[in-house]
């Protein structure tokens, strides 16, 4: 076991992990963000997405001995439910969460696309998205909210 | 998934020890693990230990220097893809660089991992190929030079020895007008390997290509350069029958296999397709005028 400090959602964090645990399991396991979600372990599905460092990066392979001093922020570190970040507020009400599995990673995506590119096009929110996997909404609404989260959506409706 | 350690050296020196000082235990060196950490958790690797690469500053960075264009292999692609320096004099780069796995993974994976997997389908080696890159492979026994080319062996497998690792890629800006393209066909728009790619560079002359260039992905055990169909155009303008013609002679030197994604016969027919329209691309963005595929 080694002993590892970074943040994770704006809190410092000291944590023992092995070698070869993963970012996605030491959060879940060791820290109890249960909000990242393990879908193919493999960084197809965009399910286990984090962000580090502010980049949107798949933790399920991204070796928890390498985030040391470095920052993490999950869907937890975002918005509270008393207070929801514009991202997940679009989502809520363009009704783009279904299953709800697949919508921390988008959201988090999504939360990293608009930071860079305030108002994307369709076309750069599909591309930015292209890494998480939804099987619920078939993704039409999801881009909605971004749009929408964005102030982008037709119809004018501000972020 | 078999437990191993993770070294994490900071500087080259160190981390050639550690490559070099397994012992019996299998060391490998661990670049985004974006491909390495699928296989192990696939149990198709089982490494005792890994040489975590990415701490190591000499690794990493773009570099222009007149006409010479240097990459740290251990330059993440999405750096590449966001490089202002490559966007504006090898546009070609950033956007094979734009096209492999999906955001998340290009803020991972690096380009000396891409080329050092050895995937038949790497979208960084066709591009690079055409570009006549050379790498540097370097162990604790020393340093060496070759053309990229030389790296693949075969699928997955390259001529690193053991201990040894990519420490950068290097290649010169082709003089005069000059333009080039990648296209890659796959299933998915993201998130998919090449099922054929094609990467073609036009060194024009007036009207005439000067010189061609043109590099397969994804149908031969490596990806291959084209040197027929690069003899072919060369001094030719490019009227329809040499590209088809090119063309032809591409998709007779590629050897694709039958898999899961696409049978060989597609393939071999994407290749004379996606040749023509490769070349085509490149000749425009030389600034050529006309150049249509047939």
């Amino acid at each position: 076991m080694k002993e590892i400090s970074f943040w994770i959602d704006g809190e410092s964090v000291a944590v023992s992990v092995e070698p070869d645990e993963t970012l996605l399991y030491v959060l879940r396991e060791r820290l109890g963000r249960l909000a990242v979600k393990e879908g193919c372990g493999q960084g197809e599905c965009g399910a286990c997405t984090v962000l580090l460092d502010g980049e949107p990066v798949p933790s399920c392979l991204v070796l928890a001995v390498r985030v040391a001093g470095r920052r993490v922020l999950t869907v937890e570190g975002l918005g509270s439910p008393e207070a929801l970040d514009p991202v997940q507020e679009a989502f809520v009400r363009e009704g783009a969460i279904q299953c709800g599995f697949c919508t921390p990673g988008m959201v988090l995506t999504a939360h990293a696309l608009l930071r860079e590119n305030p108002r994307p096009t369709e076309s750069e929110i599909r591309q930015a998205l292209a890494g998480n996997l939804c099987r619920c909404t078939g993704y039409a609404k999801i881009i909605a909210a971004v749009k929408a989260a964005a102030g982008t959506a037709e119809g004018g409706e501000g972020a | 998934m078999k437990r191993f350690q993770v070294l994490v050296p900071t500087s080259l020196e160190e981390a050639l020890a550690m490559l070099a000082g397994g012992g019996g235990e299998e060391t490998l060196p661990l670049a985004g693990g974006t491909d390495i950490l699928v296989r192990v958790k696939q149990g198709k690797r089982a490494p005792t230990r890994l040489v975590s690469l990415t701490g190591i500053p000499e690794l990493v960075g773009i570099a222009v220097q007149s006409d010479e264009v240097r990459l740290g292999a251990l330059t993440r692609i999405r750096d590449i893809e966001r490089s202002v320096l490559l966007h504006g004099s090898v546009p070609l780069l950033p956007y094979a660089a734009s096209l492999l796995g999906s955001w998340q993974v290009r803020d991972l994976a690096t380009v000396g991992g891409n080329l050092a997997n050895a995937a038949p389908s790497a979208d960084m080696a066709p591009p690079l190929l055409v570009l006549e890159a050379r790498v540097k492979a370097q162990g604790v026994t020393g340093v060496r030079g070759f053309p990229l080319e030389a790296l693949f062996r075969g699928p997955g497998r390259t001529c690193l020895e053991p201990g040894e690792i990519l420490t950068d890629i290097s290649f010169r800006i082709p003089a005069g007008d000059w333009g080039a393209a990648y296209i890659k066909f796959s299933p998915r728009r993201a998130m998919d390997i090449a099922v054929v790619g094609v990467a073609a560079l036009v060194r024009r002359e007036g009207d005439i290509i000067r010189e061609g260039r043109l590099a397969l992905g994804a149908v031969a055990p490596t990806p291959i350069r084209v040197e027929e169909a690069e003899a072919l155009m060369a001094g030719q303008a490019p009227r329809p029958e040499v590209l088809r013609e090119a063309a032809r002679l591409a998709a007779v030197a590629c050897h694709p296999i039958d898999d899961v994604r696409a049978s060989a016969e597609y393939r071999r027919c994407l290749v004379e397709v996606l040749t023509m329209r490769a070349l085509s691309e490149a000749w425009r963005n030389s600034g050529g005028e006309g150049g249509e595929p047939a």
